[in-house]
């Protein structure tokens, strides 16, 4: 099914859940709890937009939340209704930096009436879910959510808006549907409680989430770990991983193929090595492209003190031509590296590291460039630089047997920066997943309100997937053009 | 020829506690960008440092007598997203963690 079906299929299922509320579906409502003429209650004219038919200011925002919620509850099975507490009020704002919103569990619930796992912390909506029954009556919401109402005003960043739309197309604003999607999805369980900077588990003991954190090193789930060991395992970048059997099938199918550079030659250094990419150039394919490689050389001059830093026209443009370019990283733009060693002819470049650091994406847009490009880590520059004189025989590739933001078992891999990121470690995916997925701690422009792996990861911890709902297809594996190929381990996006 | 520093500055805000999701918007493109590598560590570390800063919570277990546990969380575990501009007008959208998750020993 294509995904425009499938978005389809989507939204007939969430006409129904309106239509008819008896489906044995989760039901989510939101709770307005602004005043009057305030919030979702704000009576400011406002022109529908992008299928969002409120006239008001205060009834977009509130038909924004409803959507989200209802794309929630149209995925998601079982007998309970879930409430969500919601304002749209002023929150902490200057003129450069605010809260755009929060949202989160209200409640930790342990050891309830028909709990899966005992002396496990679970959700309260999830735990509800599970027991079939609101298991606090009369206390809060399962799931609070704030928003910041005074985004786009004077004095609370002016120039940002909000785009109450349902259909995505936010332009520059901010997608209110996919930030809300995504904080629901932290609320309904997408997080674990542990502290990942002391490795301590939430009143002592574990939560379900915890029960699928492999740490591929340890060869442990985090709930058979110590503190410590879950403290040092939270800085284990690319060696943390979901494990879990919904989240494992739905991977290859979400996630594209990976990236790398093979070595061929010389055999002192053959092997795969882990590259990021470039937000521009040609793409990479599975054939890829081959060569040797060839250092490029540039004069030292106001672009560029180094000789080897492809930052102005190369002087040895015959050695490079037809061959795959090195060179190293600084002082320009990538895009400028990569525009000199194709203008010299080079097939293909790779940019070395100059900074011990993870990988990341070179950032840059030129629709001029067409070779593909990757970056090394600093160590894997010097090592190719090494053992040129014997002669390296590269490939640039995408290797199909192996996921974008996946590791060597093809589990997904959670967020795991060194240093801990306090909660934005391990309670989402990994960065270098590719295509974006809904649950990476940084928000991508181009999800399509997907919920991609956050559904199969919510199955795994508990909920149950409603059945009219089918399996969320991806798009292509990989992206042509200027959008560059998939990400790579670290795909951190650099400007140029 | 815009030198890499200044095409890729370092946008970082003063210190917002605790941040969790964020989104760049390049200004050049107009479009959401995610933040450098150098970037994140230094955000993390500010978080760190504000995570240190703040007053451990305190959390009550209420023991249900059909053996359940429930803790209210208040807001200790609201994912904020925050919105950030930097000098060169660059946005980003970030999801953080609340301050002083959980800090205070097991009951």
């Amino acid at each position: 099914m294509s995904r425009s079906a499938w978005r389809g299929a989507l939204l007939a299922a969430l006409v129904l859940v309106v239509a008819t509320p008896a489906r044995a579906g989760v039901q989510i409502t939101i709770i307005n709890g602004n005043a009057a003429g305030v919030g979702f209650n704000d009576a400011t004219p406002a022109t529908p937009v992008g299928g969002n038919t409120g006239t008001t200011v205060g009834a977009q925002r509130l038909q924004a939340f409803q959507y989200a919620a209802g794309l929630w509850s149209a995925l998601l099975d079982g007998d309970v209704s879930i409430q969500i507490q919601a304002t749209f009020e002023p929150l902490d704002c200057t003129a450069t930096t605010g809260t755009l919103g929060a949202a989160g569990p209200t409640q930790a619930i342990s050891d309830f009436p028909g709990a899966p796992e005992p002396r496990t912390w679970y959700a309260a909506a999830l735990a509800s879910r599970i027991a079939g029954t609101d298991l606090l009556p009369g206390s809060a919401a399962e799931i609070q959510a704030k928003f910041n109402s005074n985004l786009g005003t004077t004095g609370c960043l002016a120039s940002a808006q909000w785009y109450y739309g349902l259909d995505n197309q936010h332009g520059n604003s901010i997608d209110l549907v996919s930030v809300l999607l995504h904080e629901f999805a932290h609320g309904l369980g997408f997080l674990t409680f542990a502290d990942p900077t002391t490795g301590q588990e939430f009143q002592g003991q574990p939560d379900i989430f915890e029960k699928h954190i492999r740490d591929d090193s340890a060869g442990q789930t985090w709930d058979a770990m110590s503190d410590a060991g879950r403290q040092a395992s939270a800085i284990r970048t690319g060696s943390v991983a979901w494990d879990s059997p919904r989240v494992n099938a739905a991977a290859p199918s979400t996630l594209a193929s990976t990236p790398t550079l093979t070595v061929h030659a010389p055999a002192a250094i053959a092997g795969e090595l882990e590259v990021g990419t470039a937000s521009f150039g040609g793409a990479l394919t599975a054939a890829g492209v081959s060569g040797n490689l060839a250092a490029a050389e540039d004069p030292s001059d106001s672009a560029g003190a180094a000789t080897t830093d492809a930052c102005s026209p190369l002087t040895n443009a015959a050695a490079v031509a037809g061959r795959i370019a090195l060179v190293d990283r600084g002082t320009c733009n990538f895009t400028d590296k990569a525009r000199n060693v194709q203008a010299a002819g080079a097939a293909g470049l790779v940019v070395a590291d100059n900074v011990a650091e993870p990988l990341f994406i070179m950032g840059g847009a030129d629709a001029s460039i067409t070779i593909p490009l990757v970056l090394v880590t600093q160590s894997d520059g010097a090592s190719l630089r090494a053992n040129l004189a014997a002669g390296v025989a590269v490939t640039l590739r995408l290797d199909p047997t192996r996921h974008a933001g996946t590791d060597s078992a093809a589990r997904v891999l959670l967020y795991a920066p060194n240093p801990a990121d306090a909660g934005s470690s391990i309670s989402h995916w990994d960065s270098s997943a590719f295509p974006h997925l809904l649950m990476q701690p940084s928000l991508a422009s181009d999800l399509k309100h997907d919920v991609d792996l956050t559904l199969p990861l919510l199955q795994d911890i508990g909920w149950a997937a409603a059945p009219v709902v089918p399996t969320a297809p991806r798009g292509p594996v990989h992206r042509e053009g200027n959008d560059g190929p998939p990400r790579k381990l670290g795909p951190r996006p650099e400007a140029p | 020829m815009a030198p890499e520093a200044s095409a890729c500055p370092a946008i970082d805000a003063p210190a917002p506690p605790l941040p969790r999701v964020r989104a760049f918007i390049d200004p050049a493109t107009g479009q959401l960008r995610e933040p450098t590598a150098d970037e994140l560590r230094r955000l993390a570390e500010e978080r760190l440092a504000a995570r240190a800063a703040a007053a451990p919570r305190v959390f009550v277990v209420v023991e249900h007598p059909d053996g359940m546990k429930s803790v209210d969380l208040g807001d200790a575990f609201l994912f904020d997203v925050k919105l950030e501009a930097g000098e060169d007008g660059a946005f980003r959208i970030v999801c953080v963690p609340p301050p002083g998750v959980p800090a205070n020993p097991p009951q």
